[in-house]
């Protein structure tokens, strides 16, 4: 009898989810009357950008835990959002740039949606290097849950900068409506439910090789002191 | 032109995600090994 193995259930959701969400993307949906075949890059850049919040919110929330609880699995959270935020992050800003050069004729320009996602992508990437700098793991942990709890204040500000400021970044969900066609908001559903997926499955493949390094790395310095 | 920017993205992304994925699967492989040496340490210290 072959076993269920439940560890593989959300990469192996992902690797169905996301042919079928890129067959549709080039398949199903149809081709955008102003911008043309290059609006179908938003099919993976808003997903790719929402994830990419979900990471920078679990950071927040595992900051929280941590410095409420001190336990290590809360810095493992931590670590694995923030590192899969950044490289989600930057995913946004380059798959931005490439739309952005056909239809504003420039690969980056300071609107506040653009700045404020950078900011994003820096604090960050500079809580990446901050624990990578330092090798204490309880000043490491606690020093990176106050950095990701501050830098989440900024992902509300992204979100809400082509709202509240004058932007040429588009904004699709509105308030009252979205602004897609059917068959348009179905194949950014399915995007979306891919790039959920697959997040799910980085998440916790991230979170697991963490705590394994940091108990392999106990098991060694117990073996030293000994 | 305006396609050589959207492969140029759809190329960016999945190479950035799998490069991500291939990062972590060697970082694991690493660790497999520094389990190995563990265990085999443990062994000797047990013989």
């Amino acid at each position: 009898m072959t076993t269920f193995n439940r560890s593989a259930l959300f990469p192996g959701l992902a690797a169905v989810l996301i042919p079928i969400a890129i067959g549709m993307v080039f398949f199903y949906s149809p081709l955008e009357k102003t911008m043309g075949s290059v609006q179908k890059i938003f099919y993976f850049h808003l997903p790719l950008a929402l994830t990419a919040f979900l990471s920078f919110f679990v950071a927040c929330i595992s900051g929280i835990m941590y410095l409420r609880n001190r336990q290590r699995i809360w810095d493992a959270r931590l670590a694995a959002s923030v590192e899969i935020g950044v490289v989600l992050t930057t995913l946004v800003l380059i798959t931005g740039s490439l739309w952005g050069k056909p239809i504003w004729n420039t690969f980056w320009t300071w609107d506040p949606r653009l700045t404020t996602s950078l900011i994003l992508w820096f604090i960050f990437a500079s809580c990446l290097i901050l624990r990578s700098a330092i090798d204490e793991e309880g000043k490491r942990a606690t020093f990176s849950a106050v950095m990701a709890i501050v830098g989440f204040v900024d992902v509300p500000i992204v979100f809400l900068s082509a709202r509240l400021f004058r932007s040429i970044h588009p904004t699709v969900i509105r308030a009252d409506s979205v602004g897609l066609e059917t068959s348009m908001l179905v194949t950014l559903l399915v995007c979306m439910a891919a790039m959920l997926v697959f997040w799910v499955g980085l998440y916790k493949f991230r979170v697991s090789l963490f705590l394994q390094e940091a108990m392999i790395n106990d098991l060694q310095t117990d073996g030293t002191k000994s | 032109m305006k396609d050589t920017y959207l492969v140029l993205a759809y190329m960016a992304i999945w190479i950035g995600l799998s490069g991500y994925v291939v990062a972590l699967a060697q970082r694991q492989r690493k660790l497999s090994a520094k389990i190995e040496v563990l265990h085999k340490r443990l062994r000797v210290k047990e013989d």
